[in-house]
């Protein structure tokens, strides 16, 4: 994508974020709120223009326009606005969202910009286009004299009378056609720091400016039109004076980020072109003349034939000053110079120019036809130049020969020059030979020509040569085209494969202080590997112990810093989450208006942080259990009111942080889940049997939904309702090592709570042994480790448990994972899990501490292995296998099955 | 009479070298962008062609490349002319056929060179 456009799309993103949460409160007391607001609003259009995003450009300029009024005053504030406004800015939104699937700027479905548009402007009180008395677009340079006395001050012989400024009335007509408009900018002296480039801007216009003029010098109006203006120059706060020839709505579309600083001021071009001959004193008149050559009195191709005719002088030997009063008008020409211009465009007007030098010429006689070729014509020194000049630009032109044709192209041009240099042969057979002519000619000695000595003596020989060169040539492009015309398509197949939506850019922004500690870090760390060849050095003579101390020593100091590093990288990793939140408000207007219900949506902790990639991949969960809400959950406002509830309905949305995990809660104040109804699709669908149903509690039968292949709702709906919902979002939720948890109470609303690990890079395993093998278990489902023996291992009905603080806890042995020989004589080690609130003890062989891993998902067939979620490597290569909690709890669960059958 | 034809949009630049070549008693046709020039070299003989390179509908290289694949064009003299050379766009002037090439505006007497060496009185 094109970067600028990048850039201008996480802006733009940030700016709508910033309204959709503000534009609620625009009616209130803040004036501040209001502004800023607008400012979001001003930014926007700025920069939709820059980038060419007309749709946006349109959309927010009026939306703009309807909150400067509101600034000003000028406008009351209504509660219609608030919803003409989101509507706007919504559909913003979608080109912005669009632009960023498609990596380019889309096309606005028409109709419906212009009925934005249109509301914005009811709004407004401004009726559509042509249904009103017309009012003239622009603001009007009241004070002429600014103009006057720039640059057309220094007129010679013209002074401001005579330029006529137009007097007639300024009608609407006269706006639509092209005219000659004089433009002042006062431009701010930050505009650059905002991007606003007036060059720039006036640049758009192309031909149509006719000159550009600022009020410091006239020297810095010429830098500015060169480009070579520099940066400080143009902060300077500095008046600009256009001449531009155009419509009016021409020049607002290319100044429109101006729009508050221009005024215009329309000029009578007529008058301006018909100024009498002897009126000022001169013989001809510039701009009379120009009118001649050009046929027309079209300004604008005035304005580019001085542009061809300054071209055609080159720029260091201006020599015609009848383009002065022309050029006056920009402040471009010196006084000195207009003798030198008057000349020549007399001249130049009569056809004149040749005809005062043909005395000077040595010879007027052409040479005759009939000239003997041994004889060469006289040759002025001009001659001479124009013929070592052609002998150079063949001998670069046999560069490019590639065929006969090409060859006779260039044979033609010396056959030419023959009758002034008859030393040229006849003939020429081949490329080699005209390129050792030319080169011996010229004095070059090339490697050219020592080949071609070789190949004269062989001429047969050398053609072949020739021809077989050409042909590899030929061969040669031929196969760099082809590679040149693969790249772009590999090109487009890469962008494809990374189109994943995303909704985070793929920048982040880091603060300074994060860069200077991390620099901190890394400096120590180069410090601490400095020590390791010191250790080196002097591990002679050491003996193991105090080997072993001293690395044990620098491992304690590099782990430090290392654990240091991790964190301060995974913390400019985090965002807020506030990057999915802020996506929610239009999200949930979207879809309760298209459903006809009133939802109104609370948001908190949106500052919570977060993994980057955690963020990308919670936003499309989110959406889905959202829609659910909205669509399942809250009822239409009758059925609300019937029920004695507001009519809006209430989603909330919550996040924070609670140890290592952050939780989001999704709370409707719905009707809840019918948990009745889930169990009844249950058996209907023959998902598990009602003796397993009756067995679960209240929460458990809200978690049914969860379940593959289920959806409760009567009608599917656009948003909802597939049946592959909600057991989707489970899977991606644990996907990532998070949880999903669901409370519903009947006619109060549901609860949906997601609780996910802060980062996905780096899991703390608890690191065990069993029966030699390591296996780690997610930190977070341990409570405790604890030793105790055998003996104080109870029984109930044949189950073994421990009491811990009180607490009865079932005790899981794995007996074909244990070394029982080893458990012998030794109190048992015990891990106490705490799997979603249901606690574990399981006997292991060992722990061995914690471990931070970046665990690696199961692929292949141990994809869905019941017990085991994932593997890492562990210091010394081993791999260790990572425990799913849940897993250990099947395990238990399945035992004690099958303890009851035995029983039986 | 020998023709030379000018192609250049722009009038001030094909009046100026028009006015020379005519005080040398030549006929000059002119042509306002390479569509026009293609459509006049099939009426007209012509001894000399003279080409800016940026012209609107068709530019000066097309001009020469469509130019080039008349039968009774191959080896007709083309200049072409422009504001300022650079070492590529020579090379794709070359390229493209054009056999000389001169820098706006060409001097008079450089004119009255380029013809007697390149055009049969």
């Amino acid at each position: 994508m094109d970067p600028l456009l990048e850039q201008f799309l996480g802006e733009a993103r940030e700016n709508l974020s910033f309204i959709d949460q503000n534009i609620e409160g625009i009616g209130g007391d803040d004036p501040e709120l209001l502004n800023s607001v607008f400012r979001a609003a001003h930014t926007l259009k700025g920069g939709s223009g820059i980038v060419g995003f007309e749709s946006v450009k349109i959309i927010t300029h009026h939306a703009e326009d309807l909150l400067d009024m509101l600034r000003a005053g000028k406008l009351d504030f209504a509660e219609s606005m608030t919803e003409v406004l989101y509507d706007a800015f919504d559909e913003v939104l979608n080109l912005i969202d669009a632009a960023e699937e498609s990596g380019g700027i889309v096309d606005a479905d028409e109709e419906r910009v212009s009925s934005i548009v249109e509301a914005l402007s009811q709004q407004m009180g401004k009726e559509l286009e042509g249904e009103k008395a017309w009012a003239l677009p622009f603001t009007l340079l009241d004070d002429s004299s600014q103009i006057i006395n720039f640059p057309l001050d220094g007129l010679n012989g013209i002074n401001s009378q005579k330029v006529a400024f137009l007097n007639k009335p300024i009608d609407e007509s006269f706006v639509k056609e092209q005219n000659f408009y004089a433009v002042t900018f006062d431009i701010d002296e930050s505009c650059m720091v905002y991007g606003n480039d007036p060059i720039y801007a006036l640049s758009l216009l192309g031909e149509n400016v006719i000159a550009i003029s600022s009020c410091i010098t006239d020297d810095n109006s010429k830098a500015i039109l060169s480009g070579t203006e520099d940066e400080d120059g143009l902060l300077l706060k500095t008046q600009l004076n256009a001449f531009v020839y155009g419509t009016y709505e021409e020049i607002e579309e290319a100044l429109f980020n101006f729009s508050d600083e221009i005024e215009l001021l329309p000029l009578d071009i007529d008058t301006l072109l018909k100024v009498n001959y002897g009126d000022s004193g001169h013989a001809i008149d510039s701009l009379k003349e120009l009118c001649d050559i050009a046929d027309d009195f079209d300004l604008k191709t005035i304005a580019s034939e001085v542009r061809n005719s300054l071209e055609l002088v080159g720029s260091d030997t201006i020599q015609y000053a009848q383009l002065k009063r022309f050029l006056d008008i920009g402040g471009l020409i010196k006084e000195e110079d207009t003798s030198k211009l008057k000349t020549f465009f007399k001249s130049l007007f009569k056809g004149e120019v040749y005809a005062g030098m043909q005395d000077n010429l040595p010879s007027d006689e052409a040479p005759a036809p009939s000239q003997n070729q041994s004889e060469s014509p006289e040759m002025d020194e001009t001659t001479q130049e124009i013929l070592q000049n052609m002998f150079q630009q063949q001998y670069k032109a046999i560069d490019f020969i590639e065929n006969d044709e090409d060859l006779a192209r260039v044979v033609s041009i010396l056959d030419k020059m023959k009758k002034f240099m008859p030393e040229i042969p006849d003939t020429f057979s081949s490329k080699a030979e005209v390129s050792s002519f030319i080169a011996n000619e010229l004095g070059l000695e090339s490697s050219v020509e020592e080949v071609s000595v070789e190949q004269v003596s062989e001429p047969i020989a050398q053609v072949k040569q020739e021809n077989i060169s050409s042909q590899e040539v030929a061969i040669e492009q031929n196969t760099v085209e082809l590679i040149e015309e693969e790249k772009p398509s590999i090109k487009k197949v890469v962008p494809k494969k990374e189109d994943k939506k995303s909704i985070v850019g793929k920048t982040v922004k880091i603060d300074q202080e994060s860069i200077d500690s991390l620099m901190n870090v890394v400096g120590e760390l180069l410090v601490a590997k400095n020590s390791l060849p010191y250790l080196a050095d002097n591990v002679i003579g050491m003996t193991h112990d105090v080997i072993k101390r001293e690395i044990m020593d620098k491992y304690i100091f590099i782990n430090r810093l290392s654990e240091k590093l991790q964190d301060l990288i995974m913390g400019m990793r985090m965002l807020p989450i506030s990057y999915v939140f802020d996506r929610y408000p239009k999200l949930v207007r979207d879809i309760s208006k298209k459903l006809g219900k009133k939802v109104k949506l609370d948001m908190s902790g949106g500052e919570t942080k977060l993994d980057k990639n955690m963020i990308e991949m919670l936003a499309d969960p989110m959406i889905h259990i959202m829609r659910n809400s909205l669509d399942h959950g809250i009822e239409m406002p009758d059925v609300r009111e019937k029920k004695g509830k507001d009519s809006s309905g209430t989603v909330t949305l919550s996040a924070f942080a609670q140890s290592d995990k952050i939780v989001i809660q999704i709370i409707d104040d719905g009707a809840g889940i019918n948990v009745q109804r889930v169990a009844d699709k249950v058996l209907e669908k023959g998902l598990m049997t009602s003796e397993e149903i009756d067995k679960l509690s209240e929460d458990e039968m809200a978690e049914l939904v969860l379940m593959p292949g289920l959806s409760t709702a009567e009608e599917i709906t656009e948003f909802s309702g597939r049946g592959v919902g909600m057991d989707v979002v489970k899977k991606s939720i644990e996907g990532f090592g998070g949880t999903i948890g669901i409370k519903t109470t009947a006619n109060v609303g549901t609860t949906i709570t997601l609780s996910i690990p802060v980062s996905l890079a780096v899991t703390s395993l608890l690191h065990i042994l069993m029966d030699n093998i390591h296996y780690g278990i997610p930190m977070e489902s341990v409570s405790e480790t604890v030793k105790i023996d055998k003996s104080e291992i109870e029984y109930l009905h044949n189950e073994p448990f421990i009491y811990i603080r009180g607490e009865v806890i079932p005790l899981l042995f794995i007996d074909s994972m244990l070394d029982k020989s080893d458990m012998e004589e030794k109190p048992l080690s015990i891990v106490v899990l705490n799997i979603k609130g249901n606690m574990l003890a399981v006997v292991v062989n060992e722990f061995l501490g914690q471990l931070d891993v970046v665990q690696k998902p199961l692929v292949g067939i141990m994809e869905a292995h019941p017990l085991f979620s994932g593997t890492a490597l562990l210091g010394n290569g081993q791999i260790i296998m990572s425990i799913d909690p849940h897993g250990l709890l099947g395990i238990s669960a399945s035992l004690k099955l099958k303890e009851q059958e035995e029983v039986a | 009479m020998a023709s030379i034809m000018v192609v250049d949009d722009s009038k001030t630049v094909r009046s100026y070298h028009g006015s020379i070549l005519k005080s040398f008693g030549l006929d000059v046709v002119e042509a306002e962008n390479g569509m026009e020039a293609l459509e006049k070299s099939l009426d007209a003989e012509i001894d000399l062609y003279l080409v800016d390179v940026n012209m609107p509908v068709m530019d000066g290289y097309s001009f020469i490349t469509q130019l080039r694949k008349q039968a009774n064009h191959k080896t007709v003299p083309v200049i072409m002319i422009t504001t300022q050379a650079k070492e590529e766009d020579k090379a794709s002037a070359y390229k493209v056929g054009a056999n000389l090439f001169e820098t706006k505006p060409i001097r008079p007497e450089q004119l009255k060179a380029y013809i007697d060496i390149l055009v049969e009185m």
